[in-house]
């Protein structure tokens, strides 16, 4: 996935001069071929994220689309009273992107799970916020969020997840993965592959489970998310994400919910800080229950 | 007063840097609005910049080819917008709605559609590196432009500012001024007490810029050290040595004047005293 948008990104800045990538001194074997092929459009600002932001901020105020690039925590909320101050309320052509979505990096360790950056940037202005689930879905966002004005935040997958659509796909809308009745899962980013291998033995069996993958977090369809529910008469939504159940698509969902007047229930389903849990991404899904053995379990229990 | 057009004397920016104080001094009064012990320290920088040395026009301010000011001390509002009145980028009379709700013109610089403003500031550490990216972005399309950032000497304990420092002197860029009006004084303790910066010009030539200490309320001295700037491979920091409160004695030095809005009689003493100094 991230070898798909980085590819995207060369291709646009092959053909569009405008475009600069600046990495907070990451990108090992990822961005060595940008740099290699197109120097003058690439800028290593060292780790300094702070400033990295500011230096994009003024370079996309002479025209430029620049996409700031780093990993984990490190482009977001390192650097986060300047994405609010610099980039989101002056409405600047800074796309932001962080490597290590979720737990990606788990062996990191707790310093290097992004899981509260969508909840923080969803409160400011002018973003809008990406969370691919595969490379259909990062292909589509990548080109979305270098064309489009205006800030964006892409949050990319580490390792290669499983291909959920075969097709293009419509990234500004949330994405019916599999149809089902009654009970349906609201999922995004890679973790949305092993919901889908949960579902698809569940459903197997009989089951009627749905799921949809959401895209793109913010801004979000309200009035889409509220048809959708109606519609097809989804009572009951699991919302199952990377990222703590407080500001992700869980709150997203619940507000949208909330002040509709639909009755639905709403379960979240996210990760929770665990201190002294200690593994790889895997192990630590696992243990929280969401890995698609965990996934399935506890949906079998609700169907 | 009248309004100056031309300014290339001495006497001249000397007139526009009192105008400048007299103005924010007015502005903030009636606004009761803190900050004008920051705003009197730049207004001798505020006058050489707009009156003579950063190629700009209020007829043009969009110009692509002009010089860049970005105001990274955002809280000197006063002085900022009482220099663009001044200067024919703002309409005069705007200057007597600061920090009134409903008005352009608010506590710190805010973009806001006016013209001659480059970026919404008050946040301190911001400015230097968009500045930097402004500085970067124009010499990778060898454009002429320069890039100016005052900063204040309380803003330099922000690391962001150093990150930017070590950015802008690795990468050589000579088209980049950074200002510190360093008036010794920030918001709850001198400098020297609180994060005493000195060294501070070998700080900054250990992070590759060239230096220029110079006194911040000499018009000839702050013209020769805008004169330096872009004459070697390095970008460059002047260390105008201010005082705050600067033009109004009653003012200089004290920490109180960096919150305090004059009264009404004060203000009267305070437009007085710069009258005389008339001549």
């Amino acid at each position: 996935m991230r070898q798909v948008f980085v590819d995207s990104l060369l291709r646009f800045a092959k053909d569009d001069p405008n475009v600069i990538l600046i990495t907070g001194d990451v990108g090992y074997g990822v961005l060595d071929r940008f740099a290699h092929e197109l120097p003058r459009q690439f800028i290593n600002a060292g780790i300094s994220e702070q400033n990295m932001i500011g230096v994009a901020a003024g370079m996309s105020l002479r025209g430029r689309r620049v996409l700031a690039y780093s990993i984990a925590n490190f482009a977001t909320l390192r650097c986060l009273e300047q994405i609010r101050n610099d980039v989101c309320y002056h409405n600047l052509d800074v796309t932001i992107v962080s490597v290590g979505a979720g737990l990606s990096y788990g062996t990191h360790g707790y310093s290097h799970f992004a899981i509260e950056d969508v909840g923080c940037l969803r409160s400011f202005p002018n973003i809008s916020i990406w969370n691919p689930a595969d490379t259909a879905e990062a292909q589509a966002i990548a080109e979305l969020s270098l064309r489009r004005r205006g800030p964006h935040f892409v949050r990319l997958g580490k390792t290669e997840p499983g291909s959920i659509h075969e097709v293009p796909v419509d990234v500004e809308k949330p994405i019916e993965v599999v149809r089902g009745e009654g009970l349906a899962v609201f999922s995004t980013g890679p973790i949305v592959n092993a919901v889908k291998t949960a579902i698809n033995s569940l459903n197997a069996e009989g089951h009627s489970v749905g799921l949809y993958s959401f895209p793109c977090l913010h801004p979000m369809d309200r009035q889409l998310v509220r048809k959708y529910v109606t519609e097809r008469r989804l009572g009951r939504i699991a919302v199952i994400e990377e990222h703590v159940e407080t500001g992700g698509l869980n709150s997203i969902i619940s507000e949208i919910i909330a002040g509709s007047g639909i009755a639905t229930q709403v379960m979240p389903w996210g990760v929770a800080h665990r201190s002294n849990e200690f593994g790889n991404r895997e192990y630590l899904l696992e243990l929280q229950g969401l890995s698609a053995e965990g996934i399935l379990r506890r949906l079998a229990a609700l169907v | 007063m009248e309004r100056v057009t031309a300014t290339r004397t001495r006497q001249d920016l000397e007139l526009l840097a009192r105008k400048i104080r007299a103005r924010s001094l007015r502005m903030v009064t009636r606004a009761k609005a803190s900050h004008i012990g920051g705003s009197l320290s730049a207004a001798d920088i505020l006058a050489v910049l707009y009156g003579e040395w950063l190629r700009i026009s209020a007829a043009q301010p969009d110009d692509p080819l002009r010089d860049f000011f970005i105001l990274s001390k955002g809280h000197a509002a006063a002085a900022m917008f009482a220099t663009l009145a001044e200067c024919g980028f703002i309409p005069e009379r705007m200057t007597d709605t600061y920090c009134e709700s409903g008005s352009q013109l608010i506590g710190h610089v805010t973009k806001n559609g006016l013209a001659g403003i480059e970026f919404s500031t008050g946040s301190l550490g911001h400015g230097l590196p968009v500045g930097t990216g402004l500085a970067y972005d124009i010499r990778s399309r060898n454009e002429i432009n320069r890039v100016v950032v005052l900063l204040s000497d309380g803003e330099l304990n922000e690391g962001s500012v150093w990150e930017a420092l070590l950015f802008a002197g690795h990468h050589k860029l000579s088209n980049l001024v950074a200002i510190v009006d360093y008036n010794k004084i920030q918001s709850y303790g001198s400098i020297r007490n609180v994060l005493d910066l000195e060294p501070l010009a070998a700080k900054g030539a250990a992070f590759k810029w060239k230096v220029v200490e110079f006194d911040g309320h000499n018009i000839e001295e702050i013209r020769n050290f805008l004169s330096q700037v872009g004459s070697c491979d390095m970008p460059t920091l002047g260390l105008a040595h201010t005082i705050k409160g600067k033009g109004i004695h009653f003012m200089e030095n004290e920490l109180l004047w960096h919150y305090r809005n004059p009264s009404p009689e004060q203000l009267a003493t305070a437009l007085a005293a710069l009258e005389s100094e008339v001549k």
